[in-house]
């Protein structure tokens, strides 16, 4: 399974980076401190929607320890007031016009210190005009709405977008044949990826040589280089961007933000290294949030089960800017595989997404571009069909699934799935669960009037993005680049444009590389996160690492072992077609055991022997790794809830995940990722939730209102797995970084939704707080984004 | 989300305290900081000093009368509280509170004291000290006043310790033979904010309720006790059915706060839930 590696380094439980995380000394970038170093602090709007007539930082100029302070009006000189989304649209810098959301930035304060920086803020003098704030996206295209994007020539209203995938008119023949036809109004709540280290920057403009550094916390180094350059007019090879270890980042660290822009826009002005770090509420108020989809979903059915179509309308708030990040012709991300793990005969979505005075983003968290939503939608309404058939979910999943033999699997909207065996997973899930039992159980409960849930989810994803044909971020193609140089002594250092923001990539990456050459795990040491030091590449997110630079890292690796093989042969005198590899060596085929070791070969590379053509005096090369198509990992969750009847209060009783994820190189990690996704699901199916009252106050900027989930709210995981390879990967590996979240909050829905159908509810909207779930049982569920309930 | 400019004064002994906090403008006890520290950083409170109380020791520390009162300095930490032998076996109560607080971060550090002058509607312990009948010891200047918790608590976010005083002492009688005190709460995660709060404590002798306390937690100004439930309870038989005393509830006028979690409806619904299931709990718990 580990193709022509000797297998050796995978499959090892162990983090090289543990052990500096666990003594505290992991290097962030607030630990970046510089001689002479500056402290940036941001203003913010109060209001969601407001004109601004007028901004005075005299006063804060004259605070003593105040060296500068940047406005709207100070950039737009510079051209820089605004800045490109990676949705190409162009998001404010500093406001200078208006302010459209709560929480936008509006003057950078530069001090000495931080604390003055932060008093400085509240010497700033801004009159706001407020104008009406559009909160509700069902409002948002309304005639009557206030334009947001007056700044947009032309845009006469707060409509973003219209994209649609797959085949209408199938989708209406199809519907016209059914059976059955349920159809559900759901929406995926506006919720934070949180990372509990913030977002911050120190930037380092050196006025001699003109150069800029930058620390950041970047999960796409190479991209921010790229758009610094665009925006400074700094020439890209003088800038150097650099991510140290990152606390989090689940999407939230994809983009740049206006902090980032004044932090460096501050260090060339005062010629000194400027830091900026936001604190929790800033993060929460006015970085990358998350999905906010209100989706309406058809599905059609004959009455044996058979599911025939499905049809989704989605209204998709954006926020103020359109800055969710996705490669560029995908403006609702990977939505189109709603079609899910189903082999059905005709799908169709259309997605429209508007501008409402929120915080910019929509796609983090962990979303695989909106597999989230898709994964979420689907099995709310395969669940939704059960209860209308009044056919057990699991079997009406198993009837429907896509079989092993239908693969490679193309869908009724355009995908290929590389390869799944779905009825194996669903059947060992329903195996460990104890699925009949726990039936047994809960029939037994609801004589008694107790409220027990099972909920099923089975999902599809699509990750590792992918063909440089169809997938860029920002007009750059999503292949990553990779380059390795084995020491004289046999030691490897391997250089990657994906950065770890925590998944242990120092670790992962070394073993795949030690598979490969049959040298030890701590024999290769991990470069990423410093554009001067790796290749190009697009970043970590989407789950791409394994998928895409971990190809990269395989393949450039057995280039490696390719030149290893010339310079064995020459050091055998054979010639180099007669040699094998295997347990680590080179050797001359039929002669096991003797033959000579990477380390061995390494130094005959740079000392004296004769080397043959085609090698240089070094073990080295490069590459750059195209997919030829995304990988589809699969899973199959299993959720046991007990609902109070009397509070509404979902206890999450046991939860079983069996993931495939195809080769798994180091099963810790992968546990690892699927604990974190699990507890995602429980947080965003029970608690996480961005309100905002209806004047676009923003209501969740601490985590005493915006919730997360702790182990107190999780279960012991209960974790099994089914191997499938990716047949184009070449270790067979699909990547599990954000698998858990996409699958696990339809399994916790759909656990308390099954609770609690002896009180006749349908569908209730996520977070299933206590409030809402007692709301739902009393008849009056409410829709979850507006504040209060 | 930084600390403001302060003065930071750590006192040896009680009396030091007090002078302090008389003679220094603007200044504030600072217990566990676990509250105060955050009030600080979210620029909710604007002290000039801190007065650091929480390493004398006159001030902490669990000791019992000759009565069998429960002695508590101010200054003594939950996990202090929660590990008591001592503690479990007269006033269990006070013991289970104290381990399911928060999580060990905020167990380690947050005192009994500061949460009772925090008087913060959602805090756990003001309603349960108003059920045990606790008595409050402050010291100013002049001396000290001995409070019942009746007249300790006085609305949201106030207490009777005024401006120059400092809590120094809880007292918390004995339990009588027999009696059974419960507390049952809600909340969203296990470490947010209480929704809904009820402490229940039912003496019995000879299966009947000779005594009772029934107070609400997570209401507006102090923790609300409920003479005409107590009614209903007292010279009772001890039974589950004694839960239906919770339904005079509905005369009362129960003041809580719409918040993101939820409504102030809600909330109300879910105290009465609370507090039949106190009541019951009580029941199980008293010896008959
Ligand atoms: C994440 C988190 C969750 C929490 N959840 C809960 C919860 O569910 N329930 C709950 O009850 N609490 C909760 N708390 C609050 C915690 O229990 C606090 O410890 C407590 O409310 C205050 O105690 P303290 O010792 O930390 O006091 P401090 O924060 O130091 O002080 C609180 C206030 O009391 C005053 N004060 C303190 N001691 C004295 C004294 N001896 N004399 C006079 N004035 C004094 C201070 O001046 C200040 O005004 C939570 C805290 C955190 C951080």
């Amino acid at each position: 399974m580990t193709a022509d590696g000797n297998g050796s380094a995978f499959g090892s439980r162990i983090r090289k980076e543990d052990a500096r995380f666990v003594r505290g000394l992991g290097k962030f970038v607030d630990d970046v401190v510089l001689p002479g170093m500056l402290h940036g602090a941001m203003l913010r709007s109060p209001m969601a929607h407001a004109r601004i007539v007028s901004v005075d930082v005299s006063a804060a100029l004259a605070h003593p320890r105040v060296k500068t302070v940047i406005t709207g009006e100070m950039l737009a000189e510079r051209g820089m007031a605004w800045m490109p989304t990676l949705s190409y649209d162009q998001q404010a810098v500093l406001a200078t016009d208006k302010v459209r959301f709560q929480g936008q930035e509006v003057a950078f304060v530069v001090a000495e210190d931080r604390y003055a920086a932060r008093d400085a803020l509240e010497l700033i003098d801004v009159e706001y005009e407020p104008l009406p704030a559009v909160v509700d996206a069902h409002q948002a295209l309304a005639p009557d709405a206030p334009v947001i994007r007056d700044d947009r020539p032309g845009q006469q209203d707060n409509h973003i977008f219209d994209w649609e995938s797959g085949d209408a008119q199938r989708v209406a023949e199809v519907f016209a044949e059914a059976d059955v036809v349920v159809e559900q109004d759901m929406l995926y709540p506006r919720v934070h990826p949180a990372p509990l280290e913030t977002c911050g920057i120190v930037a380092d403009m050196d006025p001699v040589s003109g150069r800029l550094t930058v620390w950041s916390t970047a999960q796409a180094p190479h991209a921010h280089r790229s758009l610094y350059a665009q925006l400074t007019g700094i020439p890209e090879h003088r800038i150097r961007v650099i991510a140290n270890d990152i606390g989090g980042g689940f999407g939230n660290k994809v983009g740049v933000y206006p902090g980032y822009v004044c932090a460096i826009v501050a260090s060339m002005i005062t010629q000194q290294p400027v830091k900026w770090i936001e604190d929790r509420a800033e993060n929460l108020m006015s970085t990358a949030f998350a999905r906010d989809y209100h989706m309406r979903g058809e599905i059609a059915a004959r009455s044996d089960g058979t599911i025939l179509g499905l049809r989704v309308r989605v209204l998709a708030d954006h926020g103020a800017f359109n800055a969710t990040a996705q490669p560029s012709r995908y403006p609702a991300g990977f939505f189109g595989v709603f079609t899910g793990s189903y082999d059905l005969q005709a799908a169709h979505c259309s997605v429209t997404g508007v501008y409402t005075n929120k915080a910019p983003g929509g796609v983090a968290y962990s979303c695989s571009f909106r597999v989230t939503e898709a994964v979420y939608l689907v099995e709310r309404m395969v669940d939704l069909l059960a209860c209308e058939l009044d056919m057990d979910p699991a079997e009406l999943r198993m009837r429907n699934l896509i079989r092993p033999e239908q693969f490679p699997y193309d869908t009724a909207t355009g995908w290929r799935y590389d390869s799944g065996d779905y009825p194996r997973a669903l059947a060992k899930l329903l195996d460990m669960a104890g699925y009949h039992d726990l039936r047994a159980e809960q029939a037994a409960k609801r004589e008694r009037g107790e409220l027990m849930g099972i909920g099923l989810s089975f999902f599809t994803e699509a990750v590792g993005a992918g063909p440089r044909k169809h997938l860029d971020m920002y007009g750059f193609g999503m292949a990553d680049g990779a380059e390795l140089r084995v020491h004289p002594s046999g030691t490897a250092v391997l250089r990657v444009s994906c950065m770890s923001q925590g998944q242990g990539h120092e670790t992962t990456f070394a073993q795949l590389v030690a598979n490969e050459l049959g040298i030890g795990v701590d024999e290769v040491d991990v470069v990423q996160g410093d554009t001067d030091h790796t290749p190009f590449g697009v970043g970590t997110y989407g789950s791409r690492s394994i998928a895409v630079s971990g190809a990269a890292a395989v393949t450039v690796a057995r280039k490696v072992r390719e030149q290893a093989r010339l310079i064995a042969a020459a050091m055998l005198e054979a010639d180099p077609e007669d040699l094998e590899w295997g347990d680590g060596r080179w050797y001359v085929r039929g002669v096991e055991g003797a033959g000579h070791t990477l380390a061995e070969i390494a130094r005959a590379a740079h000392a004296d022997i004769d080397l043959p053509d085609g090698v240089d005096g070094q073990l080295a090369a490069s590459t750059v790794y195209n997919p030829p198509n995304l990988t589809f990992p699969f899973g199959a969750y299993l959720c046991v809830v007990d609902v109070d009847p009397d509070t509404g209060q979902v206890t999450v009783r046991r939860f079983v995940a069996v993931d495939d994820c195809g080769v798994r190189i180091n099963p810790m990690i992968v546990d690892g990722q699927i604990h974190r996704g699990l507890a995602d699901g429980i947080g965003m199916a029970l608690m996480e939730h961005i309100a905002f009252d209806a004047d676009g106050n923003h209501l969740g900027g601490s985590f005493m209102d915006y919730l997360l989930p702790t182990a107190l709210e999780c279960p012991s995981w209960e974790l099994g797995e089914t191997v499938t390879p990716s047949p184009h990967h070449p270790v067979g590996a699909k990547g599990i970084g954000e698998a858990a979240t996409v699958g696990s909050p339809a399994a916790v829905v759909n656990a308390v939704m099954d609770a609690l159908r002896p009180c006749g509810v349908r569908h209730a909207d996520m977070p299933l707080t206590p409030a809402a779930v007692w709301r739902a049982i009393q008849g009056r569920a409410l829709r979850s984004d507006l504040a209060i309930r | 989300m930084l600390l403001p400019p302060l003065r930071y004064l750590r006192p040896e002994t009680p009396e030091d305290a007090v002078a302090m906090l008389s003679d220094v403008d603007g200044s504030v006890v600072l217990a566990g900081g676990q509250t105060l520290m955050n009030m600080l950083k979210l620029d909710l409170a604007h002290p000039d000093a801190l007065v650091d109380v929480h390493r004398i020791d006159a001030l902490r520390g669990i000791e019992h009368d000759a009565d069998g009162t429960l002695v508590v300095g101010a200054a003594t930490t939950y996990a202090e509280l929660a590990r008591s032998p001592e503690v479990r076996r007269s006033h269990p109560a006070v013991a289970e509170m104290a381990a399911g607080l928060v999580d060990r971060q905020v167990r380690n550090r947050g005192t009994i004291g500061g949460n009772c002058c925090l008087n913060d509607p959602t805090s756990n312990y003001p309603p349960l000290m108003v059920a045990l009948d606790a008595r409050f010891r402050v010291l100013g200047r002049d001396g000290e006043r001995r409070l019942p918790a009746s007249e300790f608590f006085r609305g949201t976010l106030a207490t009777a310790v005024g401006r120059g005083e400092l809590l120094t002492t809880i007292e918390i009688p004995p339990m009588p033979q027999g009696s059974g005190v419960a507390h049952e709460h809600l909340q969203v995660g296990a470490d947010s904010w209480a929704i809904a709060r009820a402490v229940v404590r039912l003496d019995v002798a000879d299966g009947v309720v000779a005594d009772a306390r029934a107070v609400l937690g997570a209401v507006y100004g102090s923790p609300l006790r409920l003479p005409e439930v107590e009614r209903r309870l007292i010279g009772q038989r001890a039974t589950p059915d004694l839960a239906e005393a919770a339904d005079a509830l509905q005369d009362v006028d129960v003041q809580t706060a719409d918040d993101v979690h939820c409504s102030a409806a809600y909330r109300r619904e879910m105290a009465e839930v609370q507090l039949r299931r106190a009541i019951r709990a009580a029941v199980e718990r008293s010896v008959q």
